[in-house]
């Protein structure tokens, strides 16, 4: 579990972190869904009505409370549909509003089951962001289920007809099996 | 040599009244022509302008756009490890040779030539039979026995690629780190589409010690990789056969 948290914590971190989509399971269905797995959204709050007092910003939705440690399920904040999310224009405070947000999407069309974040705003600040993952036919993703077998690294001469191996260069060639083949052949 | 490579083609039993040997000079120009637009070391092909920034994006060749957007969806699939900007400069060889490759044995066998196998650098189309009739097989280098193979596979219609270390050193650059990936010393790759599993051997390789995982949840393609510490792996359904069949004279032709 812990294992597949942090490579897809990687992908994130490697390809871009895409603020401003609704973290709600609705949403992430149309937006991390994918077939490979890799598009992880993670959005800011709703904040459609930008708060106009100068105290305790609320945030849109009625976020949860904070969840314990990431798990348990997804926790859609808000109303999926209540208004699409655009940037924040308010001067009195900056980031994101105070609450949990929680979404999930399918590993591999949930072969891998699914990947369930969680991102805790505080000070609208990100200050937690926890991933889990369960169900699916198969309980894992990119660690041990799916493998490849080791075997003893074979050494053998062979009747072939070609060859792959590593692009070889023109004086490889000469000297690769390729060649001999093709000598062979005529 | 064309594409910096050495280029083979074996065209058996063409159909009735076609040619193969103008079936296999079709095809050789075609690389030529693939070359002339894709090849990184002349200074004056389509890609090497597009690097240098000298070509807006409504100029390119159709087969430039074509291979870019191909290129940009195994990004993706590869979790950003398939990167033609990978070494600085625009550079889709990576899946340009599987890619051209494909094309060409698709021609051939579109012009009658239904049974071939064309293999350029290593990277390998095979369809219908081999010479005898049966399954064209195929050997899988051993990284550090040039004459020894590793593996023998058995196919009649099948990609092969592979990518490895051990004959231009370590050269796949892993794009997160920006430095040669060198865990894995030869990874091969077979699917129905060339040009992808040229592709995923490149990104396998630059993934270095996560590529075997990352190889076995790939659907429909298979693979046998070789560690730069001497260990071997494959995935389940690689079609391997017996290194050295009994002799048994010619196969019945179909």
């Amino acid at each position: 579990m812990r294992r597949a948290a942090a490579v897809v914590l990687g992908t994130v971190t490697g390809t871009a972190l895409m603020v401003g989509a609704k973290l709600g399971s609705s949403g992430m269905d149309a937006a991390g869904a994918d077939d490979t797995g890799t598009a992880v959204v993670v959005g800011g709050p709703d904040v459609s009505t930008p708060p106009t007092s100068t105290g305790k910003p609320k945030p849109a939705g009625t976020p949860t409370t904070p969840a314990p440690g990431g798990s348990g399920g997804p926790t859609p904040t808000g109303k999926p549909t209540a208004s699409k999310p655009h940037p924040t224009p308010t001067p009195t405070h900056s980031g994101p509003a105070d609450g949990t947000y929680s979404a999930s999407a399918a590993v591999r069309g949930g072969r891998f089951g699914t990947l369930s974040m969680t991102v805790t705003v505080s000070g609208h600040r990100i200050t937690a962001i926890s991933a889990s993952e369960n169900g699916g036919e198969q309980q894992c993703y990119r660690s041990a289920c799916p493998k490849l077998t080791t075997e003893a690294l074979a050494a053998q001469s062979a009747n072939i007809n070609s060859v792959s191996g590593a692009t070889y260069t023109s004086a490889a060639y000469r000297s690769s099996l390729q060649a001999i083949l093709d000598r062979a052949n005529g | 040599m064309i594409m910096g490579t050495a280029i083979t083609i074996e065209v058996v039993d063409p159909d009735p009244g076609v040619d193969a040997r103008a079936l296999v000079e079709h095809a050789f120009a075609w690389f030529r022509e693939v070359d002339e637009r894709f090849s990184t070391y002349k200074p004056d092909s389509e890609v090497s302008r597009m690097g240098r920034g000298e070509l807006a994006a409504a100029g390119t060749s159709p087969d430039m756009r074509l291979v870019l957007d191909a290129c940009a969806e195994l990004h993706t699939a590869t979790n950003g490890y398939f990167d033609v900007y990978a070494t600085g400069g625009l550079d889709p060889s990576g899946y340009v040779k599987g890619w051209s490759v494909r094309v060409a044995s698709e021609r051939m066998y579109a012009a009658g030539g239904r049974n071939h196998c064309v293999n350029a650098g290593g990277d390998i189309m095979v369809r219908g039979h081999a010479p005898g009739g049966g399954p064209w097989r195929i050997g899988i280098v051993h990284p550090w026995q040039a004459d020894k193979v590793a593996w023998v596979l058995a196919a009649h219609d099948l990609g092969i690629a592979t990518s490895g270390t051990y004959e231009r050193g370590p050269h796949v650059i892993d794009p997160f780190r920006g430095v040669p990936a060198e865990a894995l010393c030869s990874v091969t790759v077979t699917g129905p589409d060339l040009a992808v599993a040229d592709a995923y051997a490149t990104a396998a390789l630059a993934m270095g010690d996560r590529g075997p995982a990352w190889l076995a949840t790939l659907d429909g393609y298979e693979s046998a990789v070789v560690t730069t510490d001497g260990r071997a792996m494959r995935s389940a359904g690689l079609p391997v056969a017996d290194p050295d069949p009994p002799a048994t004279g010619p196969a019945p032709s179909d």
